[in-house]
């Protein structure tokens, strides 16, 4: 019956989010974490977790007198029709930043991995045109191979911490005393920004049905998530150490590379591979969703899914314009991509409730 | 850029079409707008000289060092 209605249930939503938030989370915690509270690093999501549950309630209030809305809507109801707008605008904005970020990080890893030899522009060019026809085919089909995605990505992740559990060493994630609380809470600093595309996935919201679910399927996912990035922290701090992580460019990766099985089965870091390509494929199909439906409530148009194309291809020639190599999107997205994150998934929505409140809106 | 361009015209082309069957004005009028934005940033992609990217800029202008 969602089907139908071209609409999909928040459990698929987030879903959606937990598999669009893995590709940059290999990326980026062991080493952010690492860098800012050394062995300590692997604590970082247990303060994390807690502004994130924070959001997921924001949003569920967010959508409590206006259950067929979308986040966009709500932004143009709680700050008046001009001021929403060009918020929305700003998000617009960042999210086809961000994608081409992403697309240009999926290329670079191809690149630098398994297919040196092959053109920048093709690797670009064909995932654009798998996003593409998903874009068109529109969200249901997405969400539900999504689930099985979903199902996939935690054998797989559970099957490697199994695998890597063996060579940890248990004195490099020992021995964390209390003046590491301070490394640890700045260190969740890299983590809430990516936590914090729970937000994001609601710029879909006329989309999603049974929205009176989302703290219930919201709390579940986080819970899997923390469980999940704990691990994934503990098994890379503990088998590789913390000083190794801060000189290795993806740790978890090199952490994979590592594991055998009775000196026969090896070179598990395929499995790394499958997961990262599908993740970023969710990941940038996700955000290309939510960039038509931005454009959809801004200049309030009928059909969203032809604006597939033009913001695409936006995307695509941005990925190459925009940045010239992978250590520029890394310095990118550290120093300027995770505090705009963090100012757009964190700050705003709470302006934006507060404000919405005072003016007896939300 | 050639290959750019006929991709842009192509694709263009082809949801225009679809889209005047539809009917919808000011669905056609922001997705020329949208295609004709991705031309020109395509064409100054493909035509510039300069080494510096958009990123590198904004770095710089921050004054981060990577």
């Amino acid at each position: 019956m969602l089907a139908k209605k071209g609409k999909i249930s928040t459990r698929q939503a987030a879903l959606l989010f937990y598999v669009m938030t893995l590709s940059p989370e290999i990326r980026l915690f062991p080493q952010n974490t690492v860098k800012m509270a050394g062995k300590a690093g692997w604590l970082a999501p247990v303060v994390a977790i807690a502004p994130t549950l924070l959001l997921v309630v924001l949003v569920n209030s967010f959508f409590k007198k206006n259950q067929n809305a979308n986040l966009a809507d709500i932004y143009n109801i709680a700050l008046g029709k001009v001021v929403g707008k060009i918020v929305v605008s700003l998000y617009l904005i960042w999210i086809l930043i961000l994608t081409s970020l992403y697309i240009r990080y999926y290329a670079e890893r191809l690149l630098s991995s398994i297919l040196p030899h092959t053109s920048l522009v093709f690797i670009i060019l064909i995932m654009l045109l798998l996003v593409f026809f998903a874009v068109r085919n529109g969200l249901v089909p997405l969400a539900r191979v999504n689930e099985l995605f979903f199902g996939m990505l935690i054998v797989s992740a559970i099957l490697l911490y199994i695998l890597a559990l063996p060579d940890i060493e248990y004195r490099n994630i020992m021995n964390v005393c209390t003046s590491d609380a301070w490394p640890v809470i700045k260190a969740s600093s890299s983590i809430i920004p990516i936590w914090g595309y729970f937000l994001f996935i609601f710029f879909l919201g006329d989309r999603i049905n049974d929205k009176e679910n989302i703290k219930k399927f919201g709390f579940k996912i986080l819970l899997v998530k923390f469980i999940i990035t704990i691990m994934m922290l503990i098994v890379t701090i503990g088998s590789l150490s913390a000083t190794a992580i801060s000189n290795i460019a993806l740790p978890f990766f090199a952490m994979v590379k590592d594991i055998e099985i009775l000196d026969t089965f090896e070179r598990m870091e395929s499995i790394i591979f499958s997961i990262w390509v599908i993740t970023d494929f969710i990941t940038i199909t996700v955000f290309s969703f939510i960039a038509v439906s931005m454009l959809k409530s801004i200049f309030k148009l009928k059909e969203g899914k032809f604006l597939a194309s033009p913001i695409l291809l936006i995307i695509g020639i941005g990925s190459l314009f925009f940045f010239k190599d992978i250590f520029e999107l890394e310095a990118f997205s550290n120093y300027i991509g995770l505090p705009i994150n963090a100012l757009l998934t964190v700050i705003i929505p709470i302006t934006v409730f507060i404000i919405g409140k005072l003016r007896e809106k939300i | 850029m050639i290959f750019y361009l006929v991709l842009v015209l192509g694709i263009g082309a082809y949801d225009i079409i679809c889209l005047k069957k539809k009917q919808i004005k000011k669905d056609v009028v922001i997705y020329i707008s949208l295609m004709a934005l991705a031309t020109v940033l395509g064409i100054v992609y493909f035509l510039q000289t300069d080494e510096k990217s958009l990123a590198g800029y904004i770095l710089n202008l921050i004054n981060i060092e990577w």
